[in-house]
Formats: C-alpha cells, structure tokens, sequence
C-alpha cells in the first residue's frame, strides 16, 4: 500500500458515492417531500377542507364503521390531526377473501364521519413510502436496495471527511464560473454546511430498518422472530370474542383520560379489537406529532365498559434509543419552523449528492482522450446524471399535476398517478439518451421548470382553491404549496439558462486559462 | 416568535467568522484587517454563536432547542457563503 490514507478514501468516496448515486438521489427527494407529505396529501384532496375535533371526528367514524364493518375483527382509525382535515379508517375483515384490495377494507372520511367523495389518490404518503419501498418491486429488495445504498452514503460521508483537505478554511468558499473547481466548491458547501443532518439522517436511516439488515442478534436469542416483536413492543394480548354482543363504550372519554395520562399529548391512532363483542378492547397510541419518540406511549380501554385496562410499560433503553432515533429521522414531531428546516437540510442533501455526481463527470471532461466521443462509462454516467437530476424531480411534478388532470372517475386513478411519475421519468430518461449530453441537460431542466410551473396553473384551472381564491381565502397550505412549485420552476429554469449560456473552454486553451471566468 | 433572534445570533456569528478569515478580508473590506480586528472578529463570532444557543435553549428548550439551533447553524452558514460569493463575484467584475 503505497497511497497515503486520504488518496484511499478518495478513490473510496468516489466509488461509494458514484455506484449507488442516483438512488440516493432520489431517495434524498422523495424524502426530502415526505416532511411534508400531510401538506402534500392535503393539496392532492382538495375536495377536503376544514378542522375537525379528534373526539367527534373518531366517534363518527366508530359510528360509520358498525354499520360498514361490523364483523370485522379489527378497527384501526387515525383521527385528524394538526395537519391532516380527514379521518382515515382501516379494517381487518373477519375473513379474508382473495382478490382483496387496498380500497376495500380502507377508506377516508370527514369529520362528520361520512364517506368523503375525495379522488383517489396516495397523496403525500406515496412519496412516503418511495423513500424507502421504492416502486414497482418488491418491497423486501427494495429495502434491502435502500439499505446498502444508505451504507454507501455513510461510508461516502465518513471518507468524504477524511478527503476533505481544507473542512476548515474552504468552509465559506463557494465560487461559481470555474469549472470543475465550482462544482467541488458545491459538492463541499452542501455538505459541510449541513453536516450534522447528513450523519444523523443516514445513520438514523439504517436504524429505521436495523432488525432487517442486522438479524442475527434476534435470531441468536429467539427461536421464532416474532417471539422478540412480541417481547419488545408487548401489546394486549388479543381476547377471543366471545360471541355475545355488547356496544362499544364511547371512545371520546378515553381519548381524553389518554390524553390526560400523556401531559396533555393527542390521541394519534386507535385500535378497536373485536369491535361490537364483550370481550372488545380499545387501544390508543399518543400521536406521532407530540414527542420525539416514534413509537408511542399506549393506553388500553375494555371496549364494552370502558374500564382502563392499562398503559405501557416504560421502553428500556435500546428500545428508547431506536423510538427516538426514528423519530428524528422521520421529523413527526416537528413544528412547522422545524419542519422547514428538515425540508431544508434535505435539500442540502439532494444538492449534496447531485454535485458529487456531476463532480465525477467534470473531473474526467477535462481528460477525455477524444471529448467528441467519451467512453462507454462516462456517457453512461453524463446520461444517468440528466435522466435522475432533472427526470425524477418533472416524475413528481407530473405526479402532482396528474393528480388534477386524471379524470375523477377513472379506474385505479391513484395508481395511474404513481405510473404518470414514472412515465415521465422514463420519458426524460429516454431524450437524454437521445439528445446531445449539453442539449439534454438544458431539455431536461427546462422540461422539469414547465412542469412544475404548470401545477399552480393547472390547480387553479380545475378546482377552485387556485393561488388567488387561497389568498383570498388566508389558505396557507394551498398558497405556500403553489409557491414551493413555482420557486422549483424558478431554479430549475435558471440552472436551464446556466447550462444554455455555459461556453466550454476551447480544448486548446485548456491549460492556459486558470483564472478565466467561464460563465458569463 | 424566539426563532427569529436565534438566526439573526446564528447569521452575525457565521458573518463575523467569514470576516475574520484573511483569504476572505480582500473580497468583503478591499484590504486585509489587522490581526487585532480579525482576533476581535473571532471572539464575536463565537459569542454570537453561543449566544443563539443559548437562545434556542432557553427559549424552545433542551431536546428541541438543539435540534432546531443545529437546523439553524446550517441557514446561517448558507447566508454566510452565499454573501462572500457575491461580494467575491462584485469585487472580480470591477476588476
């Protein structure tokens, strides 16, 4: 070994970072979107509005269940919260019959506990869940997928450190127009900037999934998996029913002794058991919005009586430590200036990992034998590079704007809207492999500006909560959301305009021009 | 709203640091500063810094304060770079 540590943690940052980049990309995205996929969720129902009480709004949907579902043998119900206006209802049917969809054992309904005639969609949550479960695929590759691309990302991030030379004294240097040195000044000020989220996101991340990707502590300690489950997160063990039927107590009581019990902090999620039988319980969960920990505190209730049954113990300190790691990864608890600020630090991210992957092609640009025609891997990497930096991001425009163009009535609407995102990702993807690298990045950029200046045009043509009625109307959430869309447009045109007006150095001139200006 | 003083503590500190740096002085003053001014500058900045801390604890408290002063820290380092890249590019176009 005759390199010095830092050239090996260069090559090693470089390789790490590039092989699984554009995954990171999007995860960095589609996460970065999922702190706000309440927000998102709320803007792609737009046939819902209003506040509703938690109390009133989950004693209507217990009423709406028994006459939808009264056999069922589980009720899950999450009650409106600050940021949601609708209640969502789950049930687990008695007996399961094939061919069973999503849609048919859920629904979502308004405070008034009736069935809301909102369209069909996954709103906010897909992105959610795309974070993580990535798409067409199944979901156990994809978060193991997930999970060596965000090790990657650790090992990026720690080696990226060492090979940092100046953390220090480049910490305020950013200088556009030169080059490749402007785009290293880039890729080190989003990331050192936003160090601390970089390692807590990442590291959080993998503990997310930790008992998939690190089993081998359970299975050297329990014979059946589920046996350490049912260990660590003990829960009422489930009473049989008992055949005789009883009504179900009223549940606003104990949402409020819950909610007493807890300082104060809001009901999130109920779970009924054997609903309409004496032997019914009723178990509720604090809110993720109220405290850091991502698994809540619970309480249980005796359905038929409404006696307390009993809480949860207090979490040891493993289990504490993961419910508070998780929570900081997800930001549930956050208010909305720290919400802000995680949507923020992931942008830093996105920036992070899309400068570090058009790094890897301005360093080697420069040393291309022949730049009119570079080899294989580097025309692979220039073309990824358009495809998931401009693609993804127009995917999730089309997404939103999907979302009001589909036609209301049409079959697997909400699906259709997640197959729009990958329609146009595909479709960016293909012209950047067919257009000239300079011709498609400008293409790309400025397919993703129209687009997502087209979603405020498009809201305000087919509902009627447009930028200007929501003004009007004092509706922040449909006025920052029109407003995030047009200020993406904005940067995506004018990164368009920079790549458009960008005059290449002359090959021969390659050496002699160190301190010329390249951009205009 | 306690937010406001701690970016406006976290902006001052990121500031005062930038300036304090020799490499940066030509492109912010037109002229270095003297060691006394850039040593005062220093101390500035870290008593900003602290004080945003201070503020963030104080104010949104211990769990939350720092979470929300570490969001901040990044802001303030942002609005940093982003003024000396505009000073540094205003300086080379008279240039």
């Amino acid at each position: 070994m005759k390199e010095s540590l830092r050239q090996s943690m260069a090559s090693l940052h470089t390789w790490t970072g590039l092989l699984l980049g554009w995954l990171l990309f999007m995860m960095f995205v589609s996460g970065t979107a999922a702190y706000f996929q309440e927000e998102i969720t709320q803007w792609m129902q737009p046939e819902a509005a209003g506040q509703a009480s938690p109390e009133q709004a989950t004693q209507a949907a217990v009423a709406w269940l028994e006459k939808e579902a009264p056999d069922a043998s589980t009720w899950f119900i999450t009650p409106p919260g600050k940021r949601s206006a609708t209640t969502q209802v789950f049930w687990v049917p008695a007996e399961r019959k094939p061919g069973m969809r999503r849609g048919d054992t859920s629904a979502v309904l308004d405070s008034s506990g009736k069935l809301t005639d909102i369209r069909d969609t996954r709103g906010g949550f897909f992105l959610y869940r795309l974070h993580f479960d990535l798409h067409y695929l199944p979901v156990i590759w994809a978060r193991y997928l997930v999970g060596v691309a965000a090790m990657f990302m650790l090992i990026a991030i720690l080696s990226g450190i060492i090979t940092h030379k100046k953390i220090f004294i480049d910490f305020f240097l950013l200088r556009f127009g030169k080059g490749q040195r402007s785009w290293l000044d880039s890729h080190n000020v989003s990331a050192v900037l936003a160090l601390p989220f970089h390692l807590m996101i990442t590291y959080t991340g993998l503990v997310t999934l930790a008992t998939l990707y690190m089993p081998f502590g359970i299975a050297a300690n329990y014979a059946n998996p589920d046996k350490f489950f049912e260990a660590v997160f003990p829960d009422r063990e489930a009473m049989e029913r008992s055949g005789q039927p009883a009504p179900l107590a009223s549940i606003d009581p104990m949402m409020r002794a819950a909610s007493a019990d807890w300082g104060g902090k809001a009901v999130g999620f109920i779970r009924i058991v054997n609903p309409g039988d004496r032997n019914a319980s009723v178990t509720l969960t604090r809110a993720p919005s109220e405290a850091i920990g991502s698994r809540g505190e619970t309480l249980a209730f005796d359905g038929a009586t409404g006696k307390r049954l009993g809480a949860s113990s207090p979490k040891g300190g493993a289990t504490a430590t993961e419910s508070v790691m998780i929570g900081l990864h997800s930001g549930r608890f956050a208010n909305m200036a720290l919400r802000w600020l995680y949507f923020l630090s992931g942008l830093f991210g996105t920036a992070m990992v899309g400068t570090g992957l058009i790094l890897w092609t301005a360093k080697r640009r420069q040393r291309l034998p022949d730049p009119a025609r570079p080899y294989l891997g580097f025309r692979i990497v220039e073309r990824l590079n358009i495809a998931v930096i401009s693609g993804f991001p127009a995917g999730i425009a089309s997404y939103f704007l999907a979302n009001r163009l589909l036609p209301l009535t049409m079959a697997s609407r909400a699906e259709w809207e997640v197959h729009t995102l990958f329609l146009t990702w595909g479709a960016v993807l293909l012209w950047a492999v067919l257009r000239p690298a300079r011709r498609g990045w400008v293409e790309g950029l400025a397919i993703a500006a129209l687009m997502y200046a087209a979603v405020p045009v498009v809201n305000a043509a087919t509902t009627a909560r447009g930028l200007i009625p929501s003004i009007a109307r004092g509706d922040w959430l449909f006025i920052t959301f029109d407003l995030t869309m047009l200020v993406l447009a904005a940067l995506f045109a004018f990164a368009a305009l920079r790549v458009l007006r960008h005059v290449p150095k002359a090959a021969g001139s390659r050496r002699a021009s160190g301190s010329a200006a390249v951009m205009a | 709203m306690i937010h406001f003083p701690i970016l406006i503590w976290v902006i001052t500190g990121f500031a005062a640091l930038c300036a304090s740096r020799d490499r940066h002085q030509r492109d912010l003053f037109g002229r270095p500063l003297t060691q006394r001014q850039s040593h005062a500058l220093r101390i500035a900045a870290w008593i900003s810094i602290a004080l945003s801390f201070l503020l963030a604890i104080v104010g949104v408290g211990w769990v939350l304060g720092v979470i929300i002063w570490i969001g901040y820290l990044s802001v303030g380092a942002l609005v940093s770079v982003t003024m000396l890249n505009r000073a540094t590019a205003r300086r080379q176009k008279r240039k």
